[in-house]
């Protein structure tokens, strides 16, 4: 091969990948995190109650219920879910940054499970994919200040974030692994799907034995940091702006509940947890039994519709019972 | 016959994969000129932005 070949053929193979990269930008310009966002700008100057937290939030609080329930009792709110499946405090503090800087919110609902309050793990940037791509253009400053990047990590986490290939590397293995699916089921009896894919994947996220659950809530108490710094940088910035917040320990699964929830590890983490909660200023619910059928749930962690409306109802009548005039504002 | 398909099969691949620099067969001289390398050296990178590094135990999607 000659010099000139190559030099040309390099030259083909740099545009033929920035068309690739402009092309997957493009794509992923309706990406979910944008979406969210997206959800967050189209509302009204005036969000009475927000929804945040993970696809435990994003699928269980149903605003229209939350805002039929207010209006039956003689006062209209708005109401918005700004929960994101497959994320951690770090992009719901964004996530709230983002709706607290265009509106005025009266109420967030900030919805967690187990010890999401407290885990503050690490990230590496081979970490940021999915949902987790937003921090890449969403206040990228925060990913640097929270996410405790080594500098290796640091440098690729500023290197991917100029790239669209790069950062949304997520969407295309979402696309390929699609095809994967596809390609598997082909002969195969159907297999059961909801809106995050197979119900039984999210069996993984489960702790493995209640022993290590039971470890995990002795660990976060000997060391006391029951709420990570997103969470807290998140409360500082909704009791700053003067937001109401409601912690709920979100609706579980009856295995869930019964198999690590009934624990006296749990009981007694749970006391300290709403302790630290409260001393930072927030409301604690407990609305983890709240729904004992397991058909209102569409996999071990996930409510279905049914569940979704039942639970948004409960939690609204909760807002009205401690805030009698509080939560609502005048449109 | 089969035998002959392999070899030429073989010999293809060695050319893409640079293992050796003579053309395998005529009738694939397009394949001498940079248009062609630039384009499989994209298509190569891109295939491997595509199918390599996913290192969740499951890909969450979000349908």
């Amino acid at each position: 091969m000659t010099r000139r070949t190559v030099l040309i053929a390099s030259a083909l193979s740099v545009l033929i990948l920035v068309a690739a990269n402009l092309l997957v930008g493009r794509a992923a310009s309706n990406s979910v995190p944008r979406q969210r966002m997206r959800t967050i700008d189209s509302a009204g100057p005036v969000i009475d109650v927000l929804g945040i937290g993970n696809s435990l939030m994003a699928t269980g609080f149903d605003p229209d219920t939350v805002e039929r329930t207010f209006r039956a009792s003689g006062r209209p709110i708005i109401a918005l879910n700004a929960g994101l499946g497959a994320t951690n405090p770090l992009e719901h503090l964004i996530l709230a940054r983002h709706a607290l800087r265009q509106h005025s919110v009266k109420q967030l609902i900030y919805g967690f499970f187990d010890q999401q309050l407290s885990d503050d793990v690490p990230l590496k940037n081979s970490d940021l994919i999915g949902n987790h791509a937003m921090l890449y253009y969403a206040e990228p400053q925060l990913a640097v200040r929270y996410a405790q990047f080594s500098w290796m990590d640091l440098v690729a986490f500023q290197t991917y974030r100029c790239c669209a290939m790069f950062q949304e590397r997520g969407n295309i293995w979402a696309k390929v692994e699609k095809m994967r699916r596809a390609m598997a089921s082909v002969g195969m009896p159907r297999q059961a799907t909801n809106q995050f894919g197979r119900p039984e994947d999210f069996d993984l996220l489960e702790f493995v034995s209640p022993e290590e659950f039971s470890k995990r809530c002795r660990d976060v108490m000997r060391a006391g940091t029951f709420l990570s710094p997103p969470i807290q940088g998140l409360f500082q910035e909704a009791n700053a702006k003067g937001v109401k917040i409601t912690v709920v320990e979100m609706p579980m699964h009856p295995w869930h509940v019964k198999t690590f929830y009934d624990l006296p590890a749990w009981e007694e983490f749970r006391r300290l947890n709403r302790q630290a909660v409260e001393r930072s200023g927030a409301a604690y619910l407990d609305a983890s039994h709240w729904i004992p059928e397991e058909t209102k749930f569409q996999d071990h962690i996930h409510l279905g519709p049914s569940g979704a409306a039942q639970f948004s109802r409960m939690l609204a009548e909760r807002l009205i019972q401690a805030a009698p005039s509080g939560v609502t504002a005048r449109r | 016959m089969m035998l002959q398909l392999l070899e030429k099969i073989k010999s293809i691949l060695e050319y893409l994969g640079g293992v050796s620099e003579d053309l395998p067969l005529e009738s694939l001289r397009w394949m001498r000129g940079p248009l062609w390398w630039g384009t499989w050296w994209a298509v190569l990178i891109l295939s491997i932005v595509a199918f390599s590094g996913q290192s969740s135990k499951f890909i969450y999607i979000d349908f």
